[in-house]
């Protein structure tokens, strides 16, 4: 029991295992907002990932495509793991956009269906909303009421979801721009090399792509592998979609799946044989349609790899039977964007271990403090042998010691990193508009206890009496020089500006940044181990000085001088 | 009076660098029950070195230490720790109380030593009682929940005296117990122990003042590494 005893005792009593302690704590915050930082960076990017790729996708790995898509989605559909599937076809194309010639991956899509398989509806980026306000910010004089009425009143029939969401331009856009009715166009938000974001990461309407016109140029590709003439059609852009990925932001274009399909002469089509003589044949064939991947979205309580397992058999069982069908593979979204994710997930695993490795520095404390209180205490680690205490007990004292603070240390690291990556955001925005203030009034605060310690060594050395003096100085100068500073800092507007503007720290600028906010989620199960790691370099750091204890002559102890 | 503790043909050395001190050489000893015993000798005569060869907090090269007809020898570590434990109380010159601890825990230490956690809540209120009557019995009623840094020399020692009592041990060892205090306070200790001598209570006290060794039942003095006696006062 005395153990149990001591232990509370002397972690009361004594400020050293208190630092001990705060060392754990600091090193478990750390790692704690490392590795919740960075899982939440590779969180957000699965989820990017997740919102413009389905679950699972089967491709034939090539732009020729493969016939049958549909009878393939049917069989698919049967399937208990798969909830929705769609086709999708994709092929490199130009768009030319404003003067710019730009290289995207264009990607025919059924909108309504695309949306089942994967979040299309909730990555695109601009909702009437945005046309709403940015009327709403236009200053009054320049425009007349009766205009503002009027453009009001068409951003009604604006929905640039809904426009977005069938991929055909409504006909209040050929009536408000006076344009040709063009087929729609949803590219990435990054593949306009001009868009705007402002300080919180938001892009700009004004500079947006809506209501633009851009020019596809796609080369379509026989079955068998051949270039055909390169096919152009422009299109209205609806909206602009932003995934949260850059590299499917910048290069991707959404478009209706009939139109890719046809621009790239993949649709059914009606043909006709010729004899060696190049005579036609009587009768025609149909050429079927093809598609470049079908995507399908994993039933709820199926995971993307049970579904994969499933669609690989009927996928197999499907070409097997259909000899036109080119080899298939079916490969789930992780697989397909195995590269990048695993990119970050190292990346992840690195900066971790580095962390954890550098929290080493919290067993060394620990067993340097340990070693202290273990000097300290060796004469009453005689008297406890001399009263009958164990070589084991003396071990444990000291462990569980150690246990004790590894336990609270690590908890209050817990708690503070929870804390600290709960407001990082928080934290950021303050840094980012009040630091300026915040260093004028804590600025005032020290340089006013500065000069009331000065002012009062110089009256003390004249009144001989400077404790006296400083003690009583100190206060008063700190408060007449932060009183004035208090006031004016929130009385001059400009100058609080003026502060916050050029005093001020981003750790993450959102226009640097693609994601806008900094991962404020934290993983407790990660975290857990993190916790228990930190009380098991606790422990290990009490070990050797607990064992150096428990090794202690009782009479050599006693001794200790 | 039965025989307590018996020791035979002591001897013990010393390493320090190349040079060998031979504190003992080869003393006999008995202790019986009931009995006060003074061991009397100047400083570094090797009076504490026997004290705890007898409590087992040291081992000596050479001899046999019996406590009730059984070797100390053959004991093997848990059991010596026991042997200290439930069977010897120690009081020292520098009272060596926990300064964590106050009167009342320092009282209840061996209590604590003895008792495992899970069986702590069921024999906490019996060791508190005792260590509140053994604290009364020393007269520090009124100085229970007092630091030992909080008490004067003379308390300290009346503290490590009720602490060495907490286990009801069957044999005191005391190293100059009024070693460190002035005179009044030493006769105030002294009286303790003779107090306690009335109770029946085996001490072993070792001391350079002939005059409160002149207290005990009998005096040993101890002198180039021998016990000599000096016949019994009484």
């Amino acid at each position: 029991m005395y153990k149990l005893v001591l232990i509370s005792k002397y972690f009361r009593r004594k400020i050293a295992p208190m630092f001990a302690a705060l060392a754990v704590t600091l090193c478990t915050m750390m790692v704690i907002i490392v590795i919740s930082v960075m899982g939440g960076f590779l969180d957000l990017l699965r989820t990017s990932v997740q919102r413009v790729t389905g679950d699972v996708i089967v491709d034939a790995g090539s732009y020729t495509g493969f016939p049958r898509y549909e009878q393939l989605i049917e069989r698919l559909m049967e399937l208990p793991e798969v909830e929705h599937a769609t086709p999708i076809v994709r092929a490199y194309g130009l768009i030319q956009l404003y003067d710019q010639t730009l290289t995207v991956m264009v990607q025919g899509i059924r909108p309504s269906e695309f949306d089942q398989v994967v979040g299309y509806r909730d990555a695109l980026y601009w909702s009437r909303q945005d046309l709403i306000d940015v009327l709403a910010k236009q200053p009054g004089e320049q425009i007349p009421d009766e205009l503002r009425e009027q453009q009001a009143e068409s951003l009604m029939g604006m929905d640039l979801v809904e426009w977005a969401m069938t991929l055909q331009p409504p006909p209040e856009r050929k009536k408000l721009a006076d344009l040709p009715d063009l087929a729609g166009a949803v590219p990435g938000i990054e593949v306009n090399p001009f868009n705007r974001r402002d300080d919180l990461g938001r892009y700009d309407i004004d500079g947006s792509l809506i209501f633009t016109d851009v020019t596809l140029t796609v080369v379509p590709v026989s079955e068998r592998g051949e270039f055909l003439s390169p096919s152009v059609r422009r299109f209205a852009v609806l909206n602009e979609f932003k995934s949260g990925l850059f590299d499917i932001d910048a290069n991707t274009m959404f478009v209706a799946f009939d139109v890719l399909q046809k621009m790239l002469s993949m649709q059914e089509e009606e043909g006709q044989d010729f004899d060696d003589e190049g005579n036609p044949l009587p009768g025609t064939f149909m050429t079927p349609g093809r598609a470049t991947e079908v995507t399908l979205r994993a039933a709820p309580g199926y995971s993307a790899d049970a579904a994969a397992n499933a669609v690989g058999a009927v996928v197999a069982d499907f070409t097997e039977r259909y000899p036109d069908l080119p080899r298939l593979r079916v490969r789930t979204w992780e697989q397909r964007h195995m590269q990048l994710l695993n990119a970050v997930k190292n990346e992840k695993g690195l900066v971790t271990f580095l962390f954890a490795f550098i929290s080493l520095v919290a067993i060394v404390f620990v067993a340097v403090t340990f070693w202290l209180i273990v000097l300290s205490k060796t004469r009453d680690i005689g008297v406890l042998r001399a009263m009958g205490a164990s070589r084991m007990g003396i071990l444990f004292l000291f462990v569980g010691y150690g246990l004790v603070i590894g336990v609270l240390g690590a908890s209050a690291g817990l708690g503070l990193g929870w804390l600290q990556v709960r407001s990082l955001n928080a934290t950021q925005a303050f840094l980012g508009n009040y630091l300026g203030v915040t260093v004028q009034l804590l600025g005032s605060a020290v340089a006013g206890a500065i000069l009331g310690m000065l002012a009062g060594v110089l009256i003390g050395f004249v009144r001989r009496s400077m404790v006296y003096w400083v003690v009583r100085l100190m206060p008063a100068c700190a408060t007449l020089l932060f009183v004035p500073s208090v006031v004016a800092v929130f009385t001059i507007n400009g100058y609080w500006c003026w502060l916050n503007a050029h005093i001020r720290f981003q750790m993450w600028d959102p226009q640097t940044y693609y994601f806008d906010r900094i991962p404020d989620q934290i993983n407790l199960v990660e975290s857990l181990f993190v916790v228990l790691g930190a009380v098991g370099s606790s422990v290990l750091g009490a070990v050797i000085p607990a064992l150096m204890a428990s090794s202690c002559e009782p009479i050599e102890s006693l001794r200790y001088e | 009076m039965s025989e307590v503790l018996k020791a035979k043909n002591l001897w013990r050395r010393f390493y320090i660098g190349t040079n060998i001190i031979e504190v003992l050489r080869g003393s006999d000893l008995s202790v019986f029950r009931g009995e006060w015993l003074a061991i009397l000798g100047r400083s570094g005569s090797g009076k504490s070195t026997l004290l705890h060869l007898l409590g087992g907090l040291d081992s000596p090269d050479v001899g046999e230490i019996w406590f009730e007809d059984q070797s100390l020898s053959g004991f093997s570590e848990l059991r010596l720790d026991r042997y200290r434990n439930e069977r010897v109380g120690f009081v020292f010159q520098f009272y060596h109380l926990l300064p964590e601890l106050n009167a009342m825990e320092n009282v209840m230490l061996a209590q604590m030593i003895r008792t495992s956690i899970p069986a702590w809540p069921r024999g906490k209120a019996a060791a508190r009682r005792h260590a509140a009557e053994l604290l009364e019995w020393v007269g520090l009623k009124d100085r229970m929940t007092h630091k030992p840094t909080k008490l004067s020399g003379g308390e300290r020692q009346r503290v490590a005296i009720a602490r060495a009592l907490g286990n009801s041990p069957d044999i005191l060892l005391a190293d100059e117990p009024t070693g460190n205090l002035d005179s009044e306070t030493s006769a105030a200790i002294i009286d303790l122990f003779r107090r306690l001598h009335g109770e029946g209570q085996t001490i072993v006290m070792v001391t350079h003042d002939a005059a409160i060794a002149n207290v005990a039942d009998r005096q040993l003095t101890l002198s180039a590494g021998r016990l000599g006696d000096d016949g019994g006062s009484s």
